[in-house]
Parts: structure tokens; sequence; C-alpha cells
């Protein structure tokens, strides 16, 4: 398998709907990989077991706020930058690039990083979806120390953070951002091939690249079938409330149901992205699973930010990766981590019957 | 007599609409003909028209002019590109993932400078002589310049310093972003390079309308409408001409806003092709939150968020079924009632009864034709379902020429209203639109701070709107909005806001 200019509207499209709603603007990134793809050829696709064991995997994604990434676009050569300290650190070339956050703009950004390295990207990534914190990742649940993380910014800056614990990572890697302007291109939980077999999210390039191909040829339908996920209600969009607490862009989503859906109402919770799905008093989706507003018409993503009153939409829950579903998964990527009081069900127990 | 009129003349892809109204709203004359050829001449013969016997204070004028020339990559300048912001933004050059044919018409030589504006307010500097050089190595197959650079929006001082740099070294028009868009450096960019190479197009148009209107007397001002249904001057119009793009079916909103008296309301503007359904809040067309794309390219203009359904009176009828197709500016040689032979949804509005147009004996016991108008009318009482806001109950305004075709009675709306002179509606909008500043600004919100840099936005926007010939003392706020930033250590917010208020009497 391979991405090429062409591959990457259906790639792209996947990445939103495994954003969940958030991950960062994935048309931009689209066009950054493009641009990379026009002077170095289409990206190789690589499964881990193909790798050797000790080829080094570099994951990648960007940090900061989505409003200044529209502006401040990236030099092309922060890749690069990482790379190389990468390789000075551990000795020896990077074999593969990886998405550290499949969701939204993050999982398509690594493809531009791949083609400006010559490299494959790696068919695996960091969390199967988006979550709005750097530790949450599945190596991390894996025991893997973030450290040495690397970010880089268009100015040949290059930062080595050592963090002791996944909250260091995340708060030192945002001070770095933010004295950066805004934004970043960060690599962290480099890995040996062995280790990313269990420590990653296998098989959510692929998957990403089935999920806007089944969109596009079959609508909800089509990503419900190749997500293997449940529809929780088709309706439109009725009450919007958005507010930001703590740098978290933070909402409700109310959509009353339409056609067989008639006389429902289902509230989505939202914090950068789609956190909790409710009914009433109950829950019939919850975080870590992916709740994911589709576009009635089309199966297409609709971020939080596109989000808007009269719209109709398809709200769907797919089930994540297993790994987040473990006591140690729960533990960082759970309902509590953000404030929930619901205990963790799975969508498809959540709405059976 | 002593009435000084204002003319609103409104070029769509069916037809020329024009009226002559006064400040009571009051239509003393009005016209609607097919679009002419070349636009122009319609234009022309409108005003003459509806000017005659008349004493005249203003004319818009809202055209698909600069849509077309883009649409068609006809008349357009050859355009040299300067990107403000090396090393940043190299990842992604300018133009990518354009329609290569678009490429290939307008554009030229790509610079992308040294410098650049950050959110924090750090300036990078420019490398004059690197500008320098680029602007003189142009050569004559270069007919504009458009310049953008990162954060312009929120500090323009840099694209000014290096357009004084580039018009030095070139002599060449140029268009800068921060006058074109809002934040998204490709969407402003893409806009700004479109806007240079409408150049001789709106030059085209304005030259011919200032003619045009000397020719019907002395002190009569001219105006151009935009995409959000605001005026602007000529002068402006040669600076910002991509900004006159998508400004018909704004036109038709406000003119609903007129015509009904009313400030919120759904609208319907049922054309021969399509109907748009648009919402008016606050005396404004709603705005879409996603921008807009133009030709194939992706732009962050804010055009009024309208859903489009293919019903207009000249939507044909195949085998008893409802089509995605219209005859158009045909309708008069097609349709059954005008003795053609394609029915229509006007020949099934006929055959139901709800309207009396043409030869109505044609279509008579034709009651084949009635699913098609019912299919019809489920289409759009869909659309409509998808503007309303809430489960209220809204009013719904009918404009355009083929409202008749359309039931007084759509589930969840309480009333709908059929104003007089509905089908001119654009050309009513574009005669009694107002003027328009908008301002944009990010800022640190927190403690106490908020109030005070909303206002300071509000002041800008006043400041522009005042620049562009508003009244000064009657402007009202149309809209303030306010998006935080996520991810940064700082309360920044993102604040927009517009204000608008009568043309100086």
């Amino acid at each position: 398998m391979q991405l090429g200019a062409d591959d990457l509207v259906d790639y792209a499209q996947g990445c939103a709907i495994l954003g969940s709603g958030g991950g960062g603007d994935v048309d931009g990134a689209v066009l950054q990989a493009q641009a990379a793809i026009a002077i170095a050829g289409p990206v190789a696709v690589v499964n881990l077991d193909d790798l050797d064991d000790d080829a080094l995997v570099m994951p990648v994604a960007g940090w900061g706020a989505p409003t200044v990434g529209i502006e401040k676009l990236g030099a092309g050569s922060e890749g690069s930058a990482l790379a190389a300290a990468v390789q000075r650190w551990f000795g020896r070339p990077i074999a593969a690039v990886m998405a550290g956050e499949i969701g939204g703009g993050n999982g398509v950004l690594p493809v531009a990083v791949a083609a400006e390295l010559g490299l494959p990207l790696v068919d695996a990534d960091g969390m199967g979806r988006a979550f709005p914190e750097g530790p949450q990742v599945a190596m991390h649940v894996a025991g893997l120390s973030p450290a040495p993380a690397f970010l880089a910014d268009e100015y040949d800056n290059l930062v080595t953070l050592e963090p002791s614990d996944g909250d260091w990572f995340e708060r030192l890697a945002r001070a770095v951002s933010v004295a950066f302007g805004g934004v970043a291109l960060g690599a962290d939980h480099v890995m040996s091939a062995r280790t990313a077999r269990t420590a990653t999210v296998r098989s959510t390039v692929t998957l990403a690249s089935a999920l806007g191909l089944a969109a596009r040829a079959g609508g909800v339908q089509g990503v419900l079938t190749a997500g293997a996920g449940v529809g929780l209600i088709t309706g439109k969009v009725v009450d919007l409330q958005r507010r930001t607490t703590g740098g978290f862009a933070r909402g409700e989503v109310t959509l009353a149901g339409t056609r067989a859906d008639a006389g429902r109402t289902v509230t989505i919770h939202v914090q950068n992205e789609n956190l909790l799905a409710t009914e009433g008093a109950r829950a019939i989706a919850i975080v870590p699973d992916l709740i994911v507003l589709l576009d009635e018409a089309t199966g297409a993503a609709v971020p939080t930010e596109r989000v808007r009153y009269g719209q109709r939409l398809t709200a769907v829950g797919l089930p994540c990766a297993p790994v987040w579903r473990t006591p140690a998964g729960l533990a960082i990527g759970g309902p509590d981590t953000f404030g929930f009081p619901h205990a963790f069900t799975p969508v498809e127990e959540l709405t059976r019957g | 007599m002593g009435e000084r009129l204002r003319v609103g003349i409104d070029v769509g892809g069916t037809n020329t609409d024009a009226v002559a109204i006064d400040d009571a709203g009051v239509v003393w004359a009005r016209i609607k003909e097919p679009t002419t050829a070349d636009p122009t001449d319609g234009i022309l013969a409108a005003l003459r028209t509806v000017t005659a016997g008349h004493e005249i204070d203003r004319v818009a004028l809202g055209t698909t002019h600069a849509v077309n020339a883009i649409v068609q990559r006809r008349g357009l300048r050859r355009v040299a590109i300067v990107r403000i912001g090396a090393p940043g933004t190299l990842a992604v050059p300018p133009c990518t993932g354009w329609p290569a044919d678009l490429v290939a018409t307008i554009v030229g030589p790509v610079l992308i400078a040294r410098g650049g504006v950050e959110v924090d307010g750090r300036i990078h500097p420019l490398a004059p002589d690197e500008l320098r050089r680029f602007a003189v190595s142009l050569d004559a197959d270069v007919d504009a310049v458009a310049i953008t650079g990162t954060f312009s929006p929120l500090d323009a001082s840099q694209e000014e310093e290096a357009a004084a740099i580039v018009a030095a070294g070139s002599g060449l028009p140029i268009s800068l972003g921060h006058r074109i868009g809002g934040l998204g450096l490709l969407e402003r960019e893409n806009a700004t390079v479109l806007n240079a190479a409408l150049g001789d197009v709106i030059e085209r148009v304005v030259d011919g309308l200032e003619a045009a209107i000397a020719t019907i007397g002395p002190h009569v001002h001219a105006y151009l409408t935009q995409n959000d249904g605001t005026l602007m001057t000529p002068g402006v119009a040669r600076e910002t001409p991509v900004l006159t793009i998508g400004s018909g079916p704004s036109n038709s909103l406000r003119g609903a806003a007129t015509l009904t008296g009313r400030t919120d309301v759904l609208v319907a503007d049922v054309g021969g092709t399509s109907t748009d359904i648009g919402a008016l809040t606050n005396g404004f067309p709603r705005e879409s939150s996603a921008g807009v794309t133009v030709g194939g390219v992706r732009t962050n203009f804010r055009m009024p968020d309208l859903v489009s359904v293919a019903v207009g009176g000249g939507t044909t009828i195949v085998d008893g079924q409802l089509s995605q197709r219209s005859v158009a500016r045909r309708i008069r040689e097609d349709a059954l009632v005008f003795g053609g032979s394609i029915p229509t949804l006007t020949d099934a509005a006929v055959a139901a009864g709800r309207v009396a147009i043409g030869d109505v004996v044609r279509v008579a016991g034709r009651d084949d034709l009635a699913p098609a108008l019912g299919a019809a009318e489920t289409v759009v009482a869909d659309a409509i379902d998808r503007m309303r806001l809430s489960s209220a109950g809204v009013d719904l305004a009918l404009v355009g020429g083929g409202g008749v075709l359309l039931p007084d009675a759509f589930p969840g709306v309480r009333a709908v209203v059929r104003p007089e002179h509905g089908d001119v509606a654009n050309a009513i909008g574009a005669a009694l639109a107002p003027v328009a500043g908008e301002a944009e600004l990010i800022a640190d919100v927190g403690g106490e701070r908020r109030r005070a840099e909303i206002e300071r936005c509000l002041d800008d926007a006043r400041e522009r709107a005042i620049a562009a010939g508003a009244d000064g003392a009657l402007l009202e706020t149309i809209w303030v909005e306010e998006t935080p930033l996520a991810y940064l250590d700082r309360p920044l917010s993102r604040i927009r806001a517009k204000v608008a208020g009568p043309v100086v009497p």
C-alpha cells in the first residue's frame, strides 16, 4: 500500500472520522502532504511486522492552537530537524515515521513528514482516534517514557525534552509550543519496531483509508460497516452551546431525531473531541469509544467547529482500540479523565436492545 | 416630482433586474429582462428604462461579472505572488491544490519572502533587497501583484511595507491580503490572487457603470454590492473586486427584509433554475461558517448561509418525475404553456390552478404533472426545515420570479409572506443596501479586558464603515463573535465585529 496525492482524499476523510470531531484542521494538512508528495513522490505504508526488530520508528504530531496553525504554516523542514535529532540521540537512522495521533489533521501531517524524509509510514498510530493531550497514547499505556521528546519550528529551533513522566511532558511541550509562537511539530515515544508491535494501535492507516473510501462510496452506512460502529441517532442540530474553560473548547450539541428517530433527543458532550453521548439521563456512548458526527447525506465527518444549527447529522459510535478499554487505558483516556461520572461501558453494549 | 430615487440593478445568471425606488420603499419603476451575453449591455438598457423621467440619487449594481470571469477563466490578469513568511509557510507553496488550468491562466512568478507576523505580535523583519530584486525582475507578462503576509489581519504594517517596495520596483497594481480576507493564510492568499486577477474585469464594469450613470445626470453616486449585501464605492470595488462575488443571494435576502419589514425571517428565492433558502438575522443574511470555493479555489469569504435546491420555474418534469435540470432562460420557448413541448414546474403550477401564466388551455387536464409539483414542494419544505434554528415557528418570505410555484403552507412555518415586487427583491436589496465595516483582532481577554477588547474591535469596524461611506451617527452592530484560542498559556480570543449603517446622504 502507498499514499499518493489521490489516495490522500479518502485517507484524510478517514482521519477526520477517527478524529471524533477533533484532531485539528485536516484540509491544511492535506495541502501540506500534497505539496510534499509532489516533490518526493508517494509514501509507502509499511506493516510493523515487515520492519527489522531494531528498526527505529519515529512518531510525530503537531502541537498547539488550530487557530494559529491556519496562519503559521511550517517550513516543511521541521521533520528533517526532528529526524536528525532522533538519529543523533539513538545513534542509528530512522526506519519509518508514525502518526502519534491518527485522528484529524494529525493523521495526515505524518504523511508530509514521511515524504520529506523519504521514509515509509507505519500502518499504526498512538491513539486510533484523537485525544487532547500528548501522553494519551497507547505507548504510555504500555509503560514507555515519552522521553526523549523533540520539538521543532520553522526557525531552526529544536528543543529536546526529557520529562520525568507524562504530565511533565504535556506541560513542557505546551510551554515550548507557546514560546515558538503557538504551534510546534514534535516527535516523542521513539521506539524500535519490536516495541511498536505491541505498544501502538495497529493497522489504523489502513482503517482510515477504508473508512474514507466507505464514506465516499456508501455514506453513513458505509462508515458503520467499515468501522464496526453503531448508529446513535439521525437528526437535526437543535441546540449548540460553546465555551472555553481551561484552554479547551467545551460544549454540547443536541440532536433532535428525524425519520425513524423522530421523538428522540441525543446530546453530545464536547471537549475538543466528542466525548459523551446521552439520551435523557442515560449514556449511549462514552469516551474512549469514538463518537463521530457525520453529514447525514454524504457520510463526511463534521468537525466540532463546523457544527451548525439545523444541520442534518448522524451521530455514530465506533468501538475504540482495545487498549483503551483496559484498566490502564481507561486510567488515562476514560470518562473519569474528562470529569464525567459515568463508568465506561462499550458502545455496542450501551446501544444493544 | 422632486423625489430622488435610488436604482438597484442585479445581474443574475438568468435575468437582469432593475428597480427605481424611494426612501420609503415605494417602487417607481422596474424591469426584468434576460441577462445579455455581455452583461454590460443589459445593465445599460435596464438603467435607461428605470431612470426615464425620474431624478436619480444613486445607483447600486450587483453583478456576476467577477464570478463568471473566474469560472470561465476569461479576461483575467496574470499575477505575480508574494507571500511574506519564510522560512515559515514554505511547506505549502502558493496555489497548492488549485485547478491546473487556472494556474496556467493567472499565476506568474512566486516569491515566498522573509518576514511575517506572529500571533503574539512579534514581527520577523523583511529583507527589502529580496523584494526589490523580485519586483524589477517581473516582465511584461505580469499585470498585477498579490501580497499576503502571515497574520496580516492582525498587523498589516508589513504587507504595506512590502507593497511600497514592490510598487516602486515594478509599477504594477497591488492587492494586499489584509484588505481581502480574514485569518487563514492560504484562503486569504487565494482570495488575494483572485482579486489581483480581476483588475481588468472590474475596470470594465466600473467604467461602464460610471459612463452610463453620467448620461442620466450629474451628482448621481455609483455603488457596487458585495458578498454580504452591503455597498462599496467604485474606488473600493476597483481595489477589491473579488468582494463582489456572491452578492446576488445577499441582495435577495436584503430585499426581502425591506419588502416585508422584518428583520428575522426565512427567505426562499425561487428562480428559474434553483431555489435558495436563507435566513435573515437582525436584518442581515445569516452567514455560513465554512469558506466558499470560487472556480475551484478555497477562500475564507463569508457568504450567506444558503441551502440551494434544484427547484425553479424552468425545472423539467421527465416521465412525471421531477428532474435536476432546468430549461433556464429558454422557458418562454420550451414550456408547455408557452407553446413548447417540455413539461416544467411552471406548467405543473398552472395545471394545478396555482397561477395563470401563458396559455392555460395547453395544460388543461394534465393531472400527471401534479406529483412532480408535490415532490418539488417536499424538497423545498425539507430545505426550509434545515434552515430553521429551532422548533419554534418561523415566517417565510417568498421572493424571486418563481415564488408563485410554491404553496402558502409549509410544515413548521407560521405564515408565508409574498411581498409585492418580491420577484425583483434582489434589485431592491441592491438599491437600499447599507454600508458595512468589519474588523478582526486577537487579544488577551483575561481579567476585565474582554469588554475593552470587544469595544476596540467595534471601533475598528466603525472606522472602516465610515471610511467606506457610512453615516457614523447611524451605525448599528450586526454581529460580534468571539472564538477562544485553545492550547495556549494565555486566554487569547479571536474577536470579529461587523457594523453597518446607511450611506451618508
